[in-house]
């Protein structure tokens, strides 16, 4: 496991360590692909820059501590639904190569749309979780018993007068 | 490491997936970018799964990638038959349901 000692950055009173910047790496990575993905020209280019879209996301799967979902991420994604997706290109006689018919019209309105859903969802991560850490150790707590993840218990601590779904 | 920096990641994700959606017209580029989308979905569970030290968010992601290999071959499926239909995969041009 890579500890944040090392390679630790002091930037004022934030502390930019080496997870932050293998973040950082796999952010930018992800992210100019994906928008690289929806410009592109070339419907072939536009299934790779997926492909390292979803590389990226694996690899940030593995810094959460989730080792199996990344596992499944690459033998599931990259391995079977790009093989499907590059399919369906061929099949459908896609024009392998530049292409200037891939958008619509009004690219503009999509553009407003999810800037303006960005501006939303950004401002509430930023209100609602604004400086919330992850803990340093990616451990599961081993104490937890199957019927904590049942709706009913956390029933039983409320005041009576809220009502349960469940008896 | 922070939480938020994940979800923002997700979150940034997600909105593109979204724009490629709105603007893209041929069918096999719209099913990429939702396949971005479910994506941003996934890491945002992982995300949320670790902050609360639970496995449960990798499970969800799991259901989330075996749903997301589901649609994307019964997507594949329809944008197969409507080309050999239609010898068209312009999503502007499956307008039957129209009144």
């Amino acid at each position: 496991m890579i500890h944040a000692g090392i390679l630790a950055i002091d930037i004022g009173d934030a502390t930019f360590g080496a997870p932050d910047f293998f973040f950082a790496i796999i952010a930018i990575v992800s992210v100019v692909a994906a928008l690289k993905m929806v410009a592109t020209n070339n419907v072939v280019h536009s299934a790779l820059y997926l492909l390292v879209v979803l590389s990226a996301v694996a690899g940030l799967y593995i810094m959460l501590g989730a080792e199996f979902v990344a596992a499944t991420q690459v033998l599931v994604y990259i391995g079977a639904i790009m093989v499907l997706l590059l399919f369906g290109v061929m099949l459908t006689r896609t024009r392998i190569g530049e292409e200037t018919d891939l958008n619509h019209d009004q690219r503009w309105i999509g553009g407003l749309i999810s800037t303006a859903m960005f501006a939303v969802m950004g401002y509430a991560l930023w209100d609602q979780f604004g400086s919330e850490a992850l803990p340093a150790e990616r451990v599961i707590k081993p104490n937890r018993s199957p019927t904590q993840y049942s709706a009913t218990t956390s029933c039983h601590s409320r005041p009576s007068r809220y009502s349960c779904w469940l008896p | 490491m922070l939480l938020n920096q994940f979800l923002f990641l997700a979150a940034l994700l997600f909105c593109i997936g979204v724009y490629g959606v709105l603007t893209r017209k041929n069918a096999v580029l719209v099913l990429m970018s939702i396949e971005l989308i479910l994506n941003a979905v996934n890491i945002n569970l992982v995300a949320f799964g670790a902050y609360n030290s639970d496995v449960a968010g990798q499970v969800f992601a799991l259901f989330l990638i075996a749903v997301a290999a589901a649609e994307v071959g019964v997507g594949l499926a329809i944008v197969l038959l409507m080309y050999r239909n239609r010898q068209s995969i312009n999503v502007a041009d499956a307008d039957a349901l129209r009144g």
